[in-house]
């Protein structure tokens, strides 16, 4: 199975909106695949399930590793495509939220989703790459780094390389999949300046080819509990997750 | 790049941190080799034909260490009142015992560092004699000093990315918790027969990084010598005749 981590430093750069559509599009070309919220705002449960805030959810599982697998899996209507939410717990409650705590929790997590068929599992992670989410980086194959596409959010950028430094001496089978570009915006220049200084400055290997761009749809979708690739005139959205689905895939290949 | 962007981000920094990311699989419990993309090695050690010192830009090394002071100083690593290198003291300590290289290496629990040096001599002179100890009694192949930025002070290695993974894994060697703990040491294959082992050191330039090439791991006895040994060559302190 591969485990691939939705992380980043900031926050509100896009990490929920890129998980669920990278993970709907790896169930639509037909891989099995989990999307599990590990964000303890539960964006991704709140996004997918109306039911989200009262439902048992990963961190229920890190606080009390007996808690049954199978209550935690909600399937969807996509046969291929299933969801764990955030839970009632949050990882403050799991010794202060230090990295470590919660490894061997995880770990176990990810070798029992394994078990049960799932080739794909997506981890939609808070803000940040320290407590748990540090955690689910060292037990992950593979991370990808969402990056808004302007000014502010590149100074970030050291810090990050600097991070996933320290995680790849924790985690040497870590792939670092690289950043993506989103919320960009063609039409304005700050935008364009951004995604421009990152490809000046980052091996190409580092950063997405493909961007997401800014959409009133994703937030349509977010509102009616759905994909963008499920809504009407969703089309070319779900074309641009199709794209960054097939980069992954690339890039996860030249890694093996 | 926009000056806005260019404010706030370095772009020969980004640089450096990213080919470093993507330079290795770092190390894992114990050792862990290079993967078959890793560029770094083969040929790119001279290993013994060092470059002596005179070919080293004196001035530039200077200029770079007083950058890290005050870098350092900013940060809150080294203390405004800590010794500068120009200040007046008396003799506190034996001049170092000379050591040549192809010296024999010593064994483990029997290696001690040289004795403090003096500040008279320039400190890439130091350096220079305390390498020479390390290619003697420690064994080491060839060696490489540098700020913790990873600029190289001396460098027999002339192999840039293995400064940069050196700096990157000093940086991860460094206890994040608690600045009184001691330093930590990382090591990683990067040969057949060789190892570089990263000792971070801490000094009155802020952290000083020395990358030693040997063939196997070192002893936490002789790390701990060796941090000692280029913490007294960097702060050394100049005596009065």
């Amino acid at each position: 199975m591969i485990t691939i981590a939705v992380s980043s430093q900031k926050g509100g750069v896009g990490k929920t909106t890129a998980s669920i559509n990278l993970a709907h599009s790896f169930a639509r070309s037909g891989r099995k695949t989990l999307l599990v919220d590990a964000d303890p705002q539960g964006s991704v449960g709140l996004s997918l399930t109306r039911q989200s805030r009262v439902l048992p959810g990963f961190f229920d599982l890190m606080a009390d590793p007996v808690f049954p697998l199978e209550r935690l899996i909600v399937p969807t209507r996509l046969e291929t495509f299933s969801l764990v939410a955030c839970g009632q717990s949050s990882d403050y409650e799991l010794g202060g939220g230090s990295a470590g705590v919660t490894l061997h929790r995880v770990r176990e997590f990810l070798r029992s989703v394994a078990a049960r068929g799932f080739e794909i599992c997506i981890i939609d992670t808070a803000a940040g790459l320290f407590g748990a989410t540090a955690d689910i980086l060292t037990a992950s194959s593979a991370v990808m780094i969402p990056q808004q596409a302007e000014p502010l959010g590149i100074r970030s950028v050291p810090k990050l390389m600097s991070v996933l430094t320290r995680m790849k001496v924790v985690n040497p089978e870590l792939n670092i999949l690289g950043l993506l570009l989103t919320m960009m915006q063609p039409g304005l220049a700050e935008s364009r300046e951004a995604a421009q200084a990152l490809k000046d400055m980052l091996p190409s290997e580092l950063l997405f080819q493909t961007m997401v761009p800014r959409d009133d749809l994703f937030i349509r979708a977010s509102a009616r509990g759905l994909p963008v690739g499920a809504m009407e005139n969703g089309a070319g959205a779900m074309a641009v997750f199709d794209r960054i689905r097939m980069e992954v895939e690339g890039k996860l290949a030249k890694d093996n | 790049m926009s000056d806005v962007i260019k404010a706030w981000v370095d772009e020969g920094e980004v640089k450096r941190l990213a080919e470093a990311l993507l330079s290795r699989p770092i190390l894992g419990e114990v050792e862990v080799k290079y993967g078959d993309n890793f560029e770094g090695f083969a040929e790119g050690i001279p290993s013994q034909e060092a470059a002596p010192v005179n070919e080293i830009r004196a001035r530039e090394a200077a200029s770079v260490l007083r950058k890290a002071r005050e870098e350092a100083m900013h940060g809150g690593s080294v203390r405004p009142g800590q010794q500068a290198p120009a200040s007046p003291f008396r003799r506190v300590t034996p001049t170092p015992a000379e050591t040549s290289k192809g010296a024999g290496i010593t064994p483990a629990a029997e290696l001690k560092r040289p004795g403090a040096p003096n500040g008279n001599e320039p400190l890439l002179k130091r350096m220079q004699t305390f390498g020479e100890w390390l290619k003697g009694p420690v064994g080491a192949q060839s060696y490489f000093i540098s700020t913790r930025n990873g600029q190289p002070l001396l460098d027999e290695v002339k192999n840039p990315k293995l400064v940069q993974v050196a700096r990157t894994l000093a940086k991860a060697s460094r206890p994040s918790r608690s600045k009184t703990e001691e330093m930590g040491s990382l090591h990683v294959r990067i040969g057949e027969h060789s190892i570089l082992e990263v000792i971070p050191a801490p000094s009155q330039y802020g952290i000083l990084i020395l990358g030693l090439v040997v063939e196997h791991s070192l002893e936490d006895t002789v790390i701990r010598e060796i941090r000692l040994g280029l913490q007294e060559v960097a702060d050394a302190r100049l005596i009065r005749p």
